[in-house]
């Protein structure tokens, strides 16, 4: 085996035949994992693989041939790239997802740059990552067993406790999760197949979970776990870690070449994966961690070669080709600087002129927009007015004690048409969003009920945490009049229960307690129902 | 009024900023996650480009030419200014959905562009129909692309939920609800309209147009014809950032055989020329450098990818044929950067500098392919030389670039030394 | 602490080119080669981190004291053209060396949305003048990772077999495309 190939830099020339018995090595070692996935997951499972294999070869045969390459079907690259694509998709996939997903792995990843050994990123990990962009709902629903749930290391995540995961189960694969990454242990029979077939070399997977585990370990002991080893050995059982690390981190064409190169590829991994799971937003992290890592391994391979990396040398000593010898005299600098002068003041005056001219207009659309806004919270009132009795700090202090984060950006009172005084209107900035800050709007009447909420800023996740725009969701905020709400993920039974965003628990968290917050503050001015302060149940 | 409604095919069709020129990447790749944004865009930048091009056209002859380019900034981003009060004032929605990039629109190549290559040099009324066919080619090309994302990453046209769960066609009855609940299947890609489809679908829109363009210039260099005016400098000319916005496929490539200097160049040179073109590493290769074999062609340039130096030092030839170089140094330095990819703007200045290194170059072999495209390009020199009499370029540039042809014909009929 | 986390946001979550679509023009023109993108990052890095610095306390000193908030587009654009003018004879003047890395480059970043769009956004979001500066230096800095990685990726697609309608700027768009998928990891990180 060892003398078949050569591993030299780019470009590739890949003789057919070693290709395919690496391939086929591969898949071997992957049948492990493959067979207890279907055995997992059952006939979802089984359909997604074959889809995704015979879709892979397909289109890699299509492009070859309608762009009259020689034929490479094979070498069996696409089989492989299908068969890990599969394993990296939940069993809840629909079928037309993943012929999406093979497509765009080898036609955009792999072939549209030259087919293969010259594609820069795992093609598999690539598509799963489009995926995950394109669908994002539908590819972080794992269901087991017919139910959908949580995958053990998204328990972790959200509720901190190791206790709450079986890490028995993680190990032997008995838990929800994609296809062929629950079973840490068929995972590591099919590594030592590959290692001991000297398919792969150990550095860059020991180099990576090393890493990974010592940042965990690190962070465990910085978090006042201590030294938990069930915590560590949950975040190697769980997610894709096993199988990113052995089956495609290790893949020739993105990973480097020179052996400090590995180390560092390896290294870089486990920063990556270790801030992705922590800090990140998803419980997982591997696959943009490995991609991520792709887009390095030019510059990683550059910068760990022997050469010198003194190139820069030349160009520096290009000289002065700007050509900006400007051949300027001084009259000629005080005539243009005139000449600018002028036209700029000029400039200044027609800007001033027509700021003041819109200047009412401006501030009329300004206040007709927040106006609409606070007419669809709030759709009985007539008038708004600025309640003259808000006093930011103390509304600072009351949510503080309350427990909330949140900040009252603006309360105005809602009046009927004869003047009296029907609710409030309270916006509300929550800095627990997703990604930056969530701004709302939400009208409460004078005895406590939550007549509506409406966002004036919103910028999370497309498809997750967008959703909380949409009317189905804020319909729950409707009409209900409750002292504080509470979001629950297994179906809403009473006024108080809100049911949240399916993989977007943070953004309901979010939304969640600002309303309580807007309500908790409606409460202390005296409107409303007095209640119980802040518990929201939420985990967090 | 023939010259304006001219001016209005030309934007519109025949140099099409976005899909012809390729210029003001950034907002289209911005804005285009809706048709009403991409539209709204589109017609924003209209107004602004008929506004400046009025106002420096009617101010072309009062400008000093060393203030130039700061004086069109100054005129193009005070209308700017001026509009964004207007939207917000009249359009808040859609002042609020193009954000940032309305002020953004001050650095958008095509106004500047257009100000240097046509309003500072010709008439008002033209100039103000220029820009209105400009700006209405740049909205189409938006439009189309927002729509083509929107539908696509979210199932709706101009906002109306089409296709998809929960469709409006949904809302009503008979056949129209059939074809509703038939397009509720879709499932939007939502990437389309976020940042890195914009990426995919401009990539596939280029290559798209790239593939017609070289089809075109093809058959024109196959049937001995005249290469199609996309294919010509004069559509580019004036870009400040012509390096830049993308613009670095059949404009440039073609450049390279209508271009007399270049071809000169590359017969004379076929290995600093290469590593240029190659050290661009973006150039699409037309027919002509077809002929001149990708074999020889790559081998050539391996061997001559050691000397990028080579090519920077042919293009330091200071001022430009546009006036520019001298005031506000980007242009110079736009140039300068272009040893990156030969250029239009440096024209026969270039001749006196690509003779000197000509004759360092003098001793390299030429595989015998490339001879063959020697051959082909100098007759294709010989034609674009007739057509040089259509070009504004100036006297100067003519004279020299006849000696360089004539010292090219008896340097190959001395045997050839290269 | 917030310090830091307004750099990484502004380098790697809210990436200027992939994620905001500033800097489009150098970045697809200038990252043929890891020397040339290198030398580009760093020129943005200079420009840009002054550039913010000086314009929100334009902003904050003279404008925003006057009233004359909606001047800001027009004078951004002065400022920064005057600035890059004026750094670069200072550079050429001083810094000889610095001046012959970068010097090419600098005249070029004038008209480049990045610079005027990141000062535009600072004063937007409301980040006084430190802020600013940083927000301004990590996005400078984001610039630089991303076209230098794309001029490493470049380089090394340079001789791959590549669909003759896809050669130049097409495929460099599609690995930019990749290039976005892979920065979305960093989304939700702060």
């Amino acid at each position: 085996m060892e003398n078949t190939f050569k591993i030299s830099s780019s470009p590739h020339v890949r003789d057919k035949r070693s290709t395919q018995s690496i391939m086929l090595d591969v898949i071997i070692a992957l049948l492990p994992a493959t067979i207890f996935g279907i055995i997992n997951f059952e006939l979802n499972a089984m359909i997604l693989i074959l889809t995704c294999v015979v879709a892979c070869v397909l289109f890699e045969w299509l492009y070859e041939k309608m762009m009259h390459k020689k034929v490479t079907i094979s070498d069996l690259s696409a089989v492989v790239t299908g068969l890990l694509l599969a394993l990296n998709l939940s069993p809840d996939v629909p079928v037309w997802m993943a012929i999406l997903g093979s497509a765009f792995a080898i036609l955009i990843v792999k072939q549209l740059f030259g087919g293969l050994g010259y594609n820069f990123m795992n093609p598999a990990l690539g598509a799963r990552c489009f995926l995950l962009i394109s669908f994002a709902g539908r590819m972080t629903s794992f269901s087991y067993d017919g139910v959908t749930t949580a995958t053990p290391l998204a328990v972790l995540k959200n509720t901190g406790d190791v206790a709450n995961v079986n890490v028995l189960h993680m190990f032997l694969g008995n838990i929800p999760g994609t296809i062929g990454e629950t079973s840490a242990v068929c995972l590591l029979v099919g590594a030592a197949y590959l290692l001991i077939r000297r398919v792969i070399k150990p550095v860059i997977p020991f180099v990576y979970i090393g890493t990974f585990a010592v940042l965990i370990m690190i962070y465990a002991l910085a978090s006042g776990r201590g030294f938990d080893l069930t915590y560590l050995a949950a975040h190697l059982c769980g997610g894709g870690l096993m199988l990113g690390a052995f089956f495609m981190a290790t893949d020739y064409v993105t990973s480097p070449i020179t052996p400090k190169g590995k180390v560092v590829f390896g290294m870089i991994l486990g920063l990556l994966t270790f801030c992705f799971r922590i800090y990140g937003g998803s419980a997982e992290g591997v696959s943009y961690a490995i991609i991520f890592s792709n887009l390095l391994v030019p510059l990683i391979e550059r910068w760990t070669q022997p050469k010198s990396f003194g190139e820069g040398a030349e160009l520096a000593a290009q000289g002065d080709p700007s050509g900006t010898k400007s051949k300027m005299d001084t009259k000629s600098i005080v005539v243009a600087t005139i000449a600018i002068l002028i036209i700029t003041i000029i400039a200044g005056f027609a800007l001033a002129y027509v700021y003041k001219i819109t200047k009412k207009p401006i501030s009329e659309a300004e206040q007709a927009a927040k106006e609409e806004a606070y007419k669809t919270v709030f759709a009985d009132a007539d008038s708004f007015e600025s309640y003259a009795d808000f006093d930011a700090d103390a509304a600072a202090k009351i949510l503080k004690d309350a427990g909330f984060n949140d900040d009252i950006d603006e309360v105005v009172t809602a009046k009927s048409s004869d003047g009296s005084v029907l609710g409030y209107v309270v916006t509300v900035t929550s800095h627990e969003a997703y990604s930056g800050d969530l701004q709302l709007a939400m009208g409460v009447a004078d005895d406590g009920t939550t007549k509506g909420i409406s966002f004036l800023s919103l910028a999370e996740t497309a498809g997750l945490g967008m959703e909380a725009d949409t009317d189905s969701f804020k319909s729950q905020f409707a009409d209900k009049n409750v002292s504080q709400f509470k979001y629950t993920k297994s179906g809403a039974t009473v006024d108080e229960e809100i049911d949240a965003l399916s993989g977007a628990t943070i953004t309901t968290n979010a939304v969640t307690n600002a309303v309580n917050a807007g309500l908790t503050y409606v409460q202390s001015i005296g409107g409303g129902s007095e209640g119980t302060t802040a518990d929201n149940g939420g985990d967090k | 009024m023939g010259k304006c409604t001219e001016r209005l095919y030309n934007g519109i069709v025949k140099e099409n900023p976005t899909f012809v020129q390729m210029l003001g990447m950034c907002p289209t790749l911005a804005v285009t996650s809706s048709a009403i944004n991409g539209a709204g865009m589109g017609l924003t930048t209209t107004c602004i480009l008929v506004l400046s091009n009025f106002m420096i056209s009617a101010l072309r002859k009062v400008i000093p030419d060393k203030v130039r380019i700061p004086s069109f900034i100054v005129i193009i981003a005070s209308f700017v200014t001026i509009i964004q009060f207007l939207l917000q004032a009249y359009l808040p929605s859609l002042n609020d959905s193009l954000g940032l990039y309305i002020p953004l629109i001050v650095v958008n190549c095509i106004i500047l562009g257009r100000a240097e290559a046509y309003a500072s040099k010709n008439k008002v009324l033209p100039s103000v129909f220029d820009g209105l066919g400009m700006g209405l080619g740049f909205t189409v090309g938006l439009t189309l692309i927002g729509m083509f994302r929107e539908l696509l990453g979210k199932g709706c046209i101009f906002g109306f939920q089409i296709l998809g769960d929960g469709n409006r066609l949904q809302n009503s009855s008979g056949i129209v609800k059939a074809i509703g609940n038939v397009f509720s299947l879709y499932t939007p890609i939502t990437i389309l309209v976020l940042a890195p489809g914009a990426f995919f679908v401009l990539a596939f829109l280029i290559a798209f147009i790239n593939k017609r363009n070289a089809k075109k210039a093809a058959e024109a260099l196959a049937n001995g014809e005249e290469i199609p005016a996309v294919c010509k400098p004069d559509s580019c000319a004036g870009c400040i950032n012509a390096a830049c916005c993308g613009k670095l496929t059949a404009a440039t490539a073609a450049q390279t055989v209508s271009k007399p200097v270049s071809v000169a160049e590359k017969a004379e040179m076929p290995k600093p020329v290469n590593a240029a073109e190659k050290a661009a590493a973006s150039k699409q290769v037309n027919a002509a450098e077809k002929a001149a074999a990708t074999k020889p062609a790559s081998a050539a340039e391996k061997a001559a990818a050691p000397k990028p130096v080579s090519a920077a030092e042919k293009t330091e030839a200071p001022a430009p044929e546009n006036k520019a170089a001298d005031d506000k140094s980007e242009s110079g330095a736009v140039n300068a950067e272009k040893n990156e990819t030969v250029d239009a703007e440096a024209k026969a200045e270039k001749t006196s500098k690509a003779d000197e290194s000509s004759e360092v170059k003098a001793d390299n072999n030429e595989a015998p392919a490339e001879k063959a495209a020697e051959d082909k390009t100098i007759k294709a020199a010989d034609e674009a030389n007739k057509n040089l009499d259509e070009k504004t370029v100036d006297k100067d540039s003519d004279i020299k670039l006849k000696e360089t042809m004539a010292h090219i014909k008896t340097k190959k009929g001395k045997g050839g030394k290269r | 602490m917030n310090i830091l986390l307004l750099a990484i946001g502004a380098a790697l979550v809210n990436n200027v080119i992939l994620s905001q679509f500033l800097g489009l023009c150098p970045f697809l023109g200038v990252s043929k080669s890891v020397n040339t993108a290198t030398g580009m990052g760093a020129a943005v890095i200079f420009v840009m981190t002054i550039s913010s610095f000086v314009t929100s306390i334009v902003y904050y000193g003279i404008l925003r004291r006057f009233g004359l908030e909606y001047l800001n587009t027009i004078v951004f654009i002065l400022v920064i053209a005057a600035l890059v003018q004026f750094v670069e004879m200072f550079l050429k003047k001083n810094v000889k060396s610095l001046y012959e890395s970068l010097g090419v480059y600098l005249p070029l970043i004038t008209t480049n949305c990045a610079v005027l769009g990141i000062a535009l956004s600072n004063v937007q979001s409301g980040y006084g003048i430190l802020e600013s500066t940083i927000n301004g230096c990590g996005s400078a800095v984001g610039f630089t990772i991303a076209i230098t990685i794309l001029a490493g990726i470049r380089e090394r697609i340079e001789h791959s077999p590549i669909p003759e309608a896809f050669k130049g700027t097409p495929i460099v768009l599609i690995t930019s495309g990749l290039m976005a998928i892979a920065f979305f990891g960093f989304s939700g990180l702060i």
